[in-house]
């Protein structure tokens, strides 16, 4: 019995058959219709005596139903070589990398121009990128990854005395408002279709910075550009990190000269220190922000165990829970170290895949320019195209138990955009807390944390002892602070441990 | 932790594959020469017609591998004849251009049956074997000797050691380790790049909301995984196909299945040189292994039919003539598209396809009977008689494919019994009826009813141990869903009824199993 293949529709005599075989090299019908000027030459002598070799196409349906004969291995692999001979390779391929790398810069410092109404930034990028590319001028290797679009950013913001720190940037890559991950997207596509693959996978960004990647690429980068040279050394203005770290942590005030106070009295002077390019990295030594979060987090965890008088365990109790349940931005919270869907609540979940849909989803590139890459033939995208439609994106404002806070968070978005829009991007999700803005939600924090500890009855009885809280509170810290400033737990331990030694000796 | 459906391609596993790959050739064709003749996979081969050939995993050991697999395909090349090789000639072979894993799948019909099967039944083993009456081993297999392993385990690690030269340390240990017999698991690296990260969370937050029940928000989270790149639907489709049957309508989820089955079935042989780099050839049809979207999608639309017919007889007729029209037009459809699937591999040789077709016809059968005796009034004799026809053409249908399914068997046993039983019956009734049709009364209606409720549970019964068989040859993880809840469709007591005894049925199949046949 020969086997049918599927294809086009008969249609002599409305005859409904769409299956074909070959009968004496007519291509004839499930029912006898003979297609029409359709002949299939295929002698059978010749294979046996073996003189002449007969090729068959394999005929599949495409999409519409038309018949296309499926291309063989070795035809594929032709047509996959054709459109791989755009790529340039060499000098040229690295010229087409670095003016990529150009434009995502400029993108990047724009956006942050625009949030921060400072035009000297673009300039000074400006300034710094060129004396990026005449070091590397007549040299072979280009050293440039995403991360060092960061560290020019950062150079010129600290340069420049805007309060910016690492931790703001590793927010807006993480949430997908600053140009970063799959930036390889995003650039003009007739560079995309020229540079090398290496060059493109540099672009995508990959993992997110988490172990010292930023503080050290900074830290080179530096020395590369001869910094110290042109501009005199890089300091670091304390007195806002300090004070964004104590609002993170609705700490009271009197922290805030604690620790300005200790640093000090150290004499530090917050300076970047060089590190020439081979060396390797200390960040306690050499990167000031790091320091100050050492002192941070020494500093404060030292004074909250010693004075039992103001800080009372019933107190630390609650600015524990008060800390709990102050979490950072899902978008945040998503990528740490520890993250574990499973503790995410309904709202989290939903702000998520809210994210997921407005931000993640359009970074990814729409399919027609993903076509370019010649990964997806036209009948897959067909294909895709009907799936799509059929399982469509819900819109969740129409869900039923999502709908109270949606029409808060509609309202919180018309507030905000009245509001400052530095202090709209600092906002966290407003789970169950009303139309609050960021001002607001830190107000009602530390009433929280003052109104309950004068009100006796309200304070949920604990019974961990004091030093249990302490350690709990240790480790919040820790681990909040790795992840907004992508720093590595060895790192930081080590980095605590030598403040230790350097403040008690 | 649950595995994201992402194609995972790199330089690092598609060497370890290569090697592991090389090993397992060397050591076949090393034991071949050896001992070729001595395996007595040959009888085996006898006794059924398709013997699913007994093979370990290509991820376990490789020398358990080598018990039983000298049953070449008819058309694996220059393997089968390389008995006589010297080692040079041997050389020259396996550096040649050949993929190793092309060889290594060339030996077998179908890429599944390179698997481990665990027969758990213990009559399908097979009557030669020792294990006979006790029966305290399930796993069929042939034996090697401790001296002949080890010689042929030396030469293989021999020949390697040059290739190993080469490669890192830790596919060096690993290649070690899986031919000692352990497993290493080298996946407990935690995923860093970005987009991965959220391809896992989401992933895991399908999963828990499917277990959560909450049908709404898993129905979003898929929606946004299927617009993601590189995302690979073959991997998930059972989840996305029970989110869609909850939250929108089974006609929803069987719009699906059938996009799947219309995308994914190739009329290609499954060629692993062109394959490796996606998924496992189990989750896609190929010219020679049916896709498990294809078998699920046929048993949803069938049990489907059945159960809103079987929803109908419980009513009176004359308000359910158009129903009853819609369900046969259905029906009719549907068989249709069977006929066409059975022309065609895989479909042609696969017992459970033409196993279903019987079943639609069956049903057709059933309809159509239910028809004429409850309508009669209705119609006219020339009509009565075209209907007659038809149920007699359906029944011979049902028989021939039956008879189909029994060419093709494998490893699973049919009930078959009941089903002739039922044809027998109603054969009879249609002759009988003849004579006297007008004497048909109450009570005869009701016995047939009795019949039809107690071929439903068998029927939902056979979906269900079908489902179970499956599992034992194909990964977990290609698992159908069968078992919906079609209340949510129709509320009828009845049914809520028959799902009980449906799972009640499941836990006996085995012993109903080992007694029907």
């Amino acid at each position: 019995m020969s086997t049918y293949i599927r294809g086009p529709l008969c249609g002599i005599d409305n005859c409904p058959s769409r299956l074909w075989r070959i009968l004496a090299g007519h291509r004839t019908c499930q029912y006898g219709h003979v297609m029409e000027g359709d002949y299939e030459f295929n002698d059978d002598e010749d294979v046996g005596s073996g003189n002449a070799i007969t090729r068959r196409l394999n005929l599949t349906t495409n999409a519409t139903g038309n018949f296309q004969s499926s291309i063989s291995l070795s035809q594929s692999q032709s047509i996959l070589a054709k459109s791989q001979d755009k790529k340039v390779y060499g000098s040229k391929g690295r010229l087409i990398f670095v003016k990529s790398f150009q434009w995502i810069l400029k993108r990047q410092s724009d956006w942050i121009v625009k949030k921060t109404n400072n035009q000297l930034i673009d300039r000074f990028v400006k300034n710094l990128w060129m004396m990026y590319l005449k070091s590397i001028d007549g040299k072979d290797e280009v050293g440039l990854s995403l991360v060092s679009s960061i560290s020019i950013l950062l150079i010129a913001c600290t340069q420049l005395h805007i309060s910016i720190y690492t931790s703001d940037f590793q927010e807006w890559i993480t949430n997908g408002d600053l140009l970063y991950f799959k930036a390889n997207e995003k650039i003009p596509s007739q560079w995309r279709e020229t540079m090398p693959n290496y060059y493109l996978k540099i672009l995508e960004g990959g993992s997110v910075p988490t172990e010292n990647q930023i503080q050290n690429n900074v830290l080179h980068l530096l020395d590369r550009l001869n910094f110290e040279k042109y501009c005199g050394k890089l300091q670091l203005s304390m007195e806002p990190l300090i004070f964004k770290l104590i609002l993170e942590f609705t700490l009271p005030c009197e922290f805030f000269s604690y620790v300005s106070i200790a640093i000090k009295d150290r004499n530090d002077l917050l300076e970047y220190e060089n590190v020439a390019i081979k060396n390797k990295v200390i960040l306690i030594k050499h990167h000031p922000e790091f320091r100050i979060l050492c002192y941070f987090y020494f500093i404060v965890t030292s004074m909250l165990s010693y004075d039992e008088e103001i800080y009372s365990t019933k107190w630390l109790n609650r600015y524990l829970q008060i800390q709990k349940d102050n979490e950072e931005p899902i978008t945040m919270r998503a990528i740490r170290f520890d993250r574990d869907v499973y503790d995410w609540d309904a709202n989290d979940t939903q702000d998520y895949l809210k994210w997921i849909e407005t931000k993640f989803l359009p970074m990814q590139g729409t399919p027609e320019e993903r076509k370019n890459g010649g990964k997806i033939n036209i009948d897959q995208r067909i294909a895709k195209r009907k799936l799509y439609k059929m399982i469509p994106i819900p819109d969740t404002s129409s869900e039923t138990s999502a709908i109270p806070e949606n029409i808060n968070k509609e309202n919180n978005d018309k507030i905000d955009d009245e509001n400052n829009e530095m202090n709209s991007d600092r906002k966290y999700p407003t789970k169950k807390k009303g139309n609050l803005t960021y001002i607001g939600i830190i107000q009602d924090q530390y009433l929280k944390l003052n109104s309950d500890f004068l009100n006796n009855d309200e304070i949920v009885s604990s019974n961990k002892n004091r030093e249990q809280i302490i350690d709990e509170i240790k480790l919040l810290y820790m681990a909040r602070l790795r992840n907004q400033f992508g720093i590595s737990k060895a790192e930081f331990e080590n980095g605590i441990a030598e403040m230790e030694q350097m403040l008690n000796g | 932790m649950f595995e994201a459906p992402l194609n995972i391609h790199s330089k690092v596993l598609a060497n370890e594959r290569k090697i592991r790959y090389q090993y397992i050739n060397t050591f076949t064709k090393r034991y071949s020469q050896l001992y070729g003749d001595t395996i007595p996979s040959s009888s085996l081969e006898s006794n059924r017609s398709r013997t699913p050939i007994t093979l370990p995993t290509p991820e376990a050991s490789a020398h358990e591998h080598s018990d039983s697999n000298t049953n070449y395909n008819d058309d694996s090349d220059s393997i089968s004849n390389t008995n006589t090789l010297s080692d040079d000639e041997y050389n020259s072979d396996s550096t040649g251009t050949t993929n190793e894993e092309t060889k290594f799948f060339n030996r077998y019909d179908r890429p599944q049956e390179s698997f481990e099967v665990w027969n758990t039944s213990i009559d399908t083993l097979n009557s030669k074997t020792k294990l006979k009456s006790n029966g305290r081993i399930p796993i069929n297999r042939n034996k090697i000797s401790f001296n002949r392993l080890n010689r042929v385990k030396k030469f293989t690690n021999k020949k390697l050691e040059a290739r190993l030269q080469h490669c890192t340390k830790r596919l060096k240990t690993h290649i070690k380790a899986i031919s000692e017999g352990y497993e290493t698991s080298y996946r407990d690296k935690q995923t860093t790049s970005f987009n991965n990260i959220h391809i896992e969370n989401l992933i895991n937050l399908l999963y828990y909301n499917i277990c959560e029940k909450n049908f709404n928000q898993a129905y979003h989270i898929f929606s946004l995984i299927i617009r993601l790149p590189n995302i690979d639907i073959r991997n998930f489709w059972n989840l996305g196909s029970i989110i869609l049957l909850k939250k929108v309508s089974i006609q929803e989820s069987l719009n699906f299945l059938n996009w799947i089955h219309s995308i994914y079935s190739s009329n290609q042989k499954y060629n692993n040189s062109i394959n490796y780099k996606t998924a496992p050839a189990f989750t896609q049809s190929s010219r020679n292994h049916t896709g498990k979207f294809t078998t699920s999608f046929l048993w949803m639309t069938l049990s489907l039919i059945h159960t809103k017919f079987s929803d109908l007889t419980s009513r009176n007729i004359k308000e359910i003539v158009e129903e009853l029209n819609y369900l046969k037009k259905k029906l009719k459809k549907f068989v249709e598209k069977l006929s066409e699937m059975v022309l065609a591999p895989p479909f042609i040789e696969d017992s459970e396809i033409w196993y279903i077709y019987s079943l639609s016809h069956l049903i057709l059968a059933r309809m159509l009977m239910f028809e004429t005796r409850n309508n009669d009034i209705s119609q006219t004799s020339v009509e009565k008689d075209i209907t007659k026809n038809e149920i007699i053409s359906n029944i011979q249908h049902c028989k021939s494919h039956l008879q189909k399914v029994r060419e093709n068997q494998n490893d699973y046993n049919f009930k078959f019994q009941k089903i002739e039983i039922e044809l027998k019956d109603m054969e009879k009734k249609l002759y009988d009826t003849s004579s006297d049709e007008e004497i048909l009364n109450e009570e005869e209606f009701l016995d047939n009813e009795d019949v039809l409720d107690n071929e439903e549970n068998n029927f939902n019964h056979e979906i269900n141990f079908e489902h179970k068989n499956n599992q034992l040859m194909t990964p977990s993880y290609d698992e159908p869903i069968y078992k919906y809840n079609l209340d949510d469709e129709f509320s009828g007591q009845t049914h809520l009824d028959s799902e009980n005894e449906m799972t009640q049925s499941h836990f006996e199949s085995n012993k109903y199993n080992s007694s029907s046949d």
